[in-house]
């Protein structure tokens, strides 16, 4: 699909260029390669940037305050600014920090985050890749953030970096058990790992979505899957690893300047890839909610674009929602809530569809 | 067993009643004044800056003696033609002397309004303004008489 497109740009491009004719198609997929990760990248940073003023916005507006409003109209640039201030500003290194480990921290999980991407299907035929494990890939991709993490946490030789990635390793693998619980059931469900796959299994309307297919099984799974995937992505009322209050600032205290906008675009980035995880698994990706398409044939990519972000967003919203409405959980009660309830209900969910299925 | 249920869902649906009520906040209108632009009404009460009328200032010096912080300095003498002048009840009072310097330190000032309440005329009294921010320091001493 994504090959196919690659010939047909290249034989478009030389045609009008002649002299290009000589280079080999590989060098065209490195081309494409890089092309497609400067878009993904291009679409994270800038979620990352409109998700901090949204989040501000919401934030403020749940309290009943207004939140940035000076630059520019309703502040919308405000996000510009703050990244030109965390730019300019000074890159620290602790002088007791271990300065490998702590320099290549922020890169992987922001990486974790990015590489999430690669499979996620935008819209109809829109996405970097096809893989045929997708599932499976993202589950491992995504757990390089830990890594990333212990590592911030480690080098920063800083007690309180350090209680925050131990704390951040502990949620993140615990979480990790009922998200992959969650997958299995959509595994069973669909019989695929291919993102693509599982996404046109849910074509035509709203009742072919995941969710809304073996009641209440699906809605469950999707339940847990979300409220572990807040927890995955670090944020209130699972923000423990980060808790302003009681660490300072967790694993990311002594970072400044570009190396913590690093942090906080994978968080954001983070937010937006579990979303759209969710949004594929359950809500039927670019599907329409409507039993029929409203451009017509290929001119859907654009419909499935907007759906699939519409969609997307929607569940940022709820995760900024949440973030504004629920205080922080201890660090007892969120192990408690991940072994205790999370997990023997997914497996008890897996179990339950798996019979359905079977019948 | 049972008890794990319920508290499964009562805290389910203490989630949902939490996000019901911020929800209802969110869609509110914010309850902020951007002060600059837009301000709320001040109270009939209020107690800003003093200000002076040395016009119709009978130099009786009530309000040096009075203030607790010697903000106020005021100097008069003696006029050849003595002029009317009304007070706060209405009634013509007669001016003997002519105010030569009247001087108050707003940076001392506590706005006690001690000095306006006793003034028999009026000259001076506590105004509305609030906003009485300068570049030097010297600039906080009014001099009402030029």
């Amino acid at each position: 699909m994504m090959q196919n497109l690659i010939i047909e740009i290249q034989k478009f491009v030389c045609n009008y260029l002649p002299f290009l004719n000589p280079l080999p198609i590989e060098l065209w997929y490195i081309l494409f390669m890089f092309i497609f990760g400067a878009v993904v990248l291009g679409v994270v940073m800038g979620f990352a940037g409109v998700a901090s003023y949204a989040e501000r916005k919401v934030a403020g507006h749940i309290q009943s305050r207004h939140g940035p409003n000076r630059v520019g109209p309703h502040g919308i640039l405000q996000f510009v600014a703050d990244g030109i201030k965390l730019v300019l500003k000074e890159d620290l290194i602790p002088a007791e920090a271990d300065k490998i480990l702590f320099r290549l921290a922020p890169y992987l999980v922001f990486i974790g985050c990015l590489g999430v991407f690669a499979a996620i299907p935008f819209s109809l035929y829109l996405g970097v890749t096809n893989l045929n494990i997708g599932l499976l890939y993202i589950m491992a991709i995504s757990s390089i953030v830990v890594v990333g993490i212990i590592m911030a946490g480690w080098s920063s030789s800083n007690k309180w970096s350090l209680l925050g990635g131990m704390r951040s390793a502990a949620q993140i693998v615990s979480y990790e058990i009922p998200i992959g619980v969650s997958f299995l059931t959509i595994i069973i469900i669909t019989g695929t790992l291919n993102m693509f796959d599982i996404t046109n299994q849910q074509d035509g309307g709203l009742f072919r979505w995941l969710v809304f297919r073996y009641p209440p099984f699906t809605m469950l799974a999707f339940l847990i899957y979300f409220v572990a995937s807040v927890a995955e992505v670090n944020r209130t009322p699972f923000d423990i690893p980060e808790a302003e209050s009681e660490l300072v600032g967790g694993y990311h205290t002594e970072y400044s300047g570009m190396r913590f906008a690093f942090f906080f675009m994978g968080e954001y980035g983070n937010m937006l890839a579990v979303s759209a995880i969710a949004t594929i698994l359950f809500l039927g990706g670019f599907q329409s909610p409507l039993p029929f398409h409203i451009l017509p044939g290929d001119w859907f990519i654009l419909e499935g674009l907007c759906w699939f972000f519409g969609k997307a967003f929607f569940l940022v919203f709820m995760q900024m929602w949440l973030r504004w409405t629920l205080p922080r959980y201890r660090v007892d009660q969120l192990m408690q809530l991940a072994w205790k309830v999370l997990t023997p209900f997914s497996f008890a969910n897996m179990l339950a569809i798996g019979i359905w299925v079977i019948i | 067993m049972i008890t794990y249920f319920k508290k499964i869902i009562s805290e389910l649906w203490s989630i949902l009643v939490g996000m019901r009520i911020t929800m209802k906040y969110f869609l509110s209108k914010p309850v902020t004044v951007q002060y600059p632009d837009e301000r709320t009404p001040m109270t009939e009460r209020f107690r800003g800056m003093i200000k002076a009328n040395p016009d119709i200032c009978i130099s009786c010096l009530y309000c040096i003696n009075i203030c607790p912080v010697s903000c106020i300095v005021l100097e008069g003498e003696k006029s050849e033609v003595p002029v009317k002048v009304i007070n706060k009840e209405g009634k013509e009072v007669k001016r003997l002397k002519t105010v030569t310097k009247f001087d108050v330190d707003i940076s001392r000032c506590i706005q006690c309004g001690f000095c306006a309440e006793g003034c028999p005329t009026g000259a001076i009294y506590l105004s509305k303004e609030f906003e009485n921010s300068v570049l030097s320091r010297k600039d906080l001493i009014y001099h009402y008489v030029k």
